[in-house]
């Protein structure tokens, strides 16, 4: 088989010939390729293929298992053609692939096939949360053990309460948490789940070697929050009456302090 | 007695790689058939669950770093970030050892999750060579690279691809990891003679080996060996795994799966598998061995 005339090309110009193939798979490759690119029974498009199928298959995998719940809510076919988009439009600019993919919520908010399912973009933001928890670093806990301890520096101002590194906090209109749970049960019968019984307030952070979800009240939430924004504990115990003049602080309290999702920072 | 107890020791090589769906098993319950374990850095950066589980699990085994993420063949610096989170974490975790690939994935800013190959030419040599010698800086240690599979090759192509290998060694004193399954891999998709790669590449810069599954696939018509780690080592690569054993002394070596990964027992059998073949080829060296005396 005669193959086209070999041409030499500095090695930065080939690499970034074979990446622009790879990241546009629809589009033709190069033409210098084809001077590049031994054939030997194989076209250049069917080598460079293998390379497409193992980058873009490979992310299509990362994004599917980073936000597991969108698969099963709208079905494996829609997941991975929107996921393929996405990654089009946004490739890693990282080897850490840990980091990629999170902001996929805003993406799925602007993708016009997905327009009416709302509850697409809470769903995205809750499992990213949640994998920012499993990978957040450590803090100094503020625990049932040590709360003695620090709660007098705390009052005083001379020592932060924050919210532990691995918490995200969030408002959905959708009763997500059921939803998944829902999603995860249900069998080929009718949709009949009630998407109007929100809002939810999640908190997400992690708890030992596990990642934890919690439905809060709506004055709870408003505590952590707060408390999130850098605000002293008196402010955020103000936040929360706020919302429910009945806030029972005292129980709210001791159950954070058992799932350990406070840590206190020396000012 | 101390003789046979340095050459047991010698014998004992054997490692899997260490995958999250693994994580509580070994942490609770430390496999005794293996004696060392395996990690990609990049699943540890920044800290969480599977960092407290290395944490833990390193009490028990000593811990090899097989990077996924340096594109060390990249006709561009390797990325610093990236290179300072793998020193943290290298300074933490304390490996033995660090490896990464004789391949490319970074062009300009974009990231391709795929170890790309080079063409063989003494341009690309430099390249790679430049940066080991950087990682091998900051690092402070010799570093291992690894031979790739790939699915084509370069008109510009100057040398053969354990040539190429052999001069990095020569040039930057790294040692290299011999992956046996990508050697099946590359001479299947590129015409030929695997033991020719075995007999020539320098074994001596050897510190470890691979075992893995290839994946066939048919393109075009013709069959192509995916490097794909997701299915138990192939019976050909088992024949070029004991035809190494037969010519080299043992070097660490792991059973690699990345892909559908299976039960724990699976690997551990497949690391069964690589042990049987390390003492009975010694066993045979050493009977030549003593022939010949």
């Amino acid at each position: 088989m005669s193959q086209p005339n070999k041409t030499s090309f500095h090695p930065q110009t080939l690499h970034e010939d074979i990446a622009a193939s790879i990241l546009n798979p629809d589009a033709p490759h190069a033409e210098n390729l084809n001077g590049q690119i031994v054939q030997n029974d194989i076209s250049v498009d069917g080598r460079l293929n293998i390379y497409k199928n193992n980058v873009v298959g490979g992310l299509i995998d990362v994004m599917l298992a980073r936000y597991p719940t969108i698969t099963p809510l709208v079905g494996e076919e829609f997941a991975r053609q929107m996921a393929r988009v996405y990654i089009l439009d946004n490739p890693p600019s990282s080897g850490n692939l840990n980091e990629y993919g999170g902001d996929y919520a805003a993406f799925i908010r602007n993708f016009p096939p997905a327009a009416e399912l709302l509850f697409l973009v809470d769903m995205a933001e809750l499992e990213n949360f949640e994998h920012l928890a499993y990978y957040a670093p450590d803090g100094q806990e503020l625990n049932l053990e040590n709360a003695e301890q620090h709660l007098p520096n705390v009052m005083a101002g001379n020592t932060a309460l924050a919210l532990h590194p691995s918490v995200g906090l969030l408002r959905s209109e959708f009763p997500l948490l059921k939803l998944r749970e829902y999603t995860a049960a249900k069998s080929d019968e009718t949709d009949d789940f009630d998407l109007s019984a929100g809002p939810e307030y999640i908190l997400i952070w992690r708890f030992g070697y596990r990642v934890e979800t919690l439905s809060l009240s709506a004055a709870n939430y408003a505590f952590m929050q707060a408390l999130q924004n850098g605000e002293h504990i008196n402010q955020a115990l103000e936040a929360a009456l706020h919302e429910d003049e009945n806030f029972a602080f005292a129980d709210v309290w001791q159950e954070m302090l058992r799932r350990d999702v406070f840590i206190v920072k020396d000012e | 007695m101390q003789n046979n107890q340095k050459s047991h020791d010698d014998l004992n090589v054997m490692g899997i790689g260490l995958r999250h769906p693994h994580y509580r098993q070994i942490a609770d319950v430390p496999p005794a058939s293996i004696s060392w374990l395996e990690v990609h850095p990049e699943n540890y950066f920044g800290g969480g669950i599977n960092l407290k589980f290395l944490e833990k699990i390193r009490q028990d085994f000593p811990i090899s770093f097989h990077g996924v993420g340096l594109s060390l063949g990249a006709a561009q610096p390797v990325d610093q970030n990236h290179l300072s989170q793998l020193k943290e974490l290298i300074d933490h975790i304390e490996p033995f050892q660090f490896s990464d690939h004789a391949s490319w994935s970074m062009s300009g800013n974009a990231h391709l999750n795929d170890l790309l190959p080079l063409a063989y030419t003494q341009e690309n040599l430099d390249n790679l060579c430049q940066n080991i010698d950087h990682v091998q800086n900051v690092l402070g240690q010799k570093i291992l690279i690894e031979n790739p599979s790939s699915y084509m090759t370069f008109h510009d192509d100057e040398m053969t691809e354990w040539d190429f290998l052999n001069a990095a060694v020569g040039r930057t004193g790294c040692h290299l990891l011999f992956d046996v399954n990508n050697i099946q891999v590359q001479a299947h998709n590129h015409g030929f003679k695997a033991t020719d790669y075995i007999d020539q590449i320098n074994f001596d810069a050897v510190r470890e080996i691979h075992l893995a599954g290839y994946t066939e696939k048919q393109v075009e018509g013709k069959s192509v060996y995916i490097d794909t780690h997701g299915e138990v080592v192939h019976d050909d690569v088992w024949a070029l795994f004991r035809y190494t054993m037969e010519k080299y002394k043992p070097v660490k070596t792991l059973i690699e799966w990345d892909n559908e990964i299976p039960e724990l027992s699976v690997l551990l059998a497949e690391s069964e598998k690589a042990q049987n073949i390390i003492s009975a080829t010694h066993k045979q060296r050493e009977g030549t061995d003593v022939a010949a005396e």
